[in-house]
């Protein structure tokens, strides 16, 4: 890590992408958060990695860069959003209605570590996570739209689901995990 | 065991509630846009100069620094008020907080007759230095200018960026990541394309 944000700071290419594609996705969350604008969200992620990169010479390479960049993302998501609530100059209409409503530190927080520990997930286990969650497909549609036994898929999420468990073991969600009374009451059904 | 209850709950060890929540949303699996990886590189990349690939913008050490700053002290700066009236001029307010400073450098012997006003100035983005450059000739090929911001030890120097005058005097906007309070001392050296050192080829120092 120190040797990375070492190239980092340098404005190495290698590096600047490394960095990039561990956390773009992440930093998105934060913009879409308080942005609905398509054009203002990349805005906000270019802006949040090239701040990261003019101040890295400050930032400590013992600390974790998440946490840093979280901050970066949000600070500038806001500032976006208060620049596009101000009137247009020229007489301009706003095109979309942009408002400083964010959810809280902690609430978009959460989300940012949820889409990181997802982007760590290997390939396999994040396309079936995907499916199962945010499509709801079912065990059987996920094993035959991958072309996998119903016992690969299950052996995947149930993985994906470990990996996830430890990776966000810290967000309060751990302390209210549901115990096995919930997968027998969907068995049920 | 057949799975005669195909379900959407995950078999086993469920998630809690509230990540499933999340996970269903399709704001958190959106990606950003194609083409923003290259454009954040190309910019960062821009924006470190031409060496590029190699760790640079070492500072050439307390030595060196020190003997071309030994003089020039500390730097003192007069603060000015940037207005936003039409010559520039601000309101009368009576001691609104400073918006920028002014810092003044002077040429060394490898450049006598040079000087520069910096005029610097803290942002949301980080350090503005808007650079009005006087009599400092073009930088030859394969070399460039690079200001440097460095501590009141002048031990560690930090990049402000790159210029290099072949198009002749004028004003040129540069940016830190650190502010002058911290970094009190803004130099202007003489690089060699492909240095990955902050060269003791100065040629503005403060004064």
């Amino acid at each position: 890590m120190d040797d990375l944000i070492a190239r980092f700071r340098a404005g190495e290419d290698e590096a600047v992408r490394t960095v990039y594609r561990r956390h773009a996705g992440a930093v998105g969350t934060v913009a879409r958060s308080v942005l609905s604008d398509p054009e203002l969200v990349a805005e906000v992620v270019q802006q949040t990695f090239l701040k990261a990169w003019q101040a890295a010479a400050t930032f400590d390479a013992d600390r974790e860069l998440a946490p840093w960049l979280y901050t970066i993302a949000r600070r500038t998501a806001i500032d976006v959003a208060r620049s596009e609530g101000r009137p247009a100059l020229g007489g301009h209409a706003l095109e979309h209605e942009v408002g400083v409503d964010a959810p809280s530190f902690e609430r978009t927080w959460e989300v940012f570590e949820v889409r990181r520990a997802v982007d760590d997930l290997p390939e396999r286990e994040r396309e079936v996570v995907r499916l199962a969650h945010l499509l709801g497909f079912t065990h059987r549609e996920i094993a035959d739209r991958l072309d996998v036994p119903v016992g690969t898929v299950k052996s995947r999420l149930g993985r994906a689901h470990r990996r996830l468990g430890a990776a966000l073991g810290h967000l309060e969600w751990a302390a209210n995990r549901a115990g096995p009374g919930a997968v027998q009451e969907n068995e049920r059904r | 065991m057949t799975d005669t209850h195909d379900h959407h709950q995950p078999p086993e060890g469920a998630l809690p509630g509230a990540l499933g929540a999340v996970l269903a949303d399709p704001d958190l699996w959106e990606d950003p846009e194609p083409g923003l990886e290259d454009a954040v590189a190309g910019e960062i990349g821009a924006r470190a100069g031409p060496a590029g690939g190699a760790p640079r913008r070492r500072w050439p050490g307390v030595a060196a620094a020190a003997a071309v700053l030994a003089v020039a002290g500390v730097v003192a700066g007069v603060a000015i008020t940037v207005g936003d009236g039409p010559d520039g001029s601000g309101p009368d307010d009576g001691g609104g907080a400073p918006a920028g400073v002014e810092v003044a450098l002077s040429g060394t012997g490898l450049a006598p007759g040079a000087g520069a006003t910096a005029l610097v100035i803290d942002t949301p983005l980080g350090t503005r230095i808007d650079l009005d450059v006087d009599g400092l000739g073009p930088a030859p090929e394969g070399s460039y200018y690079e200001a440097w911001m460095s501590d009141r030890d002048g031990r560690v120097g930090v990049s402000a960026g790159t210029f290099h005058l072949r198009g002749g005097d004028g004003a040129i906007e540069l940016w830190s990541g650190v502010s002058l309070a911290e970094y009190p001392q803004l130099t202007v050296t003489l690089q060699e394309a492909g240095e990955t050192a902050g060269s003791d080829r100065v040629v503005l120092v403060p004064g």
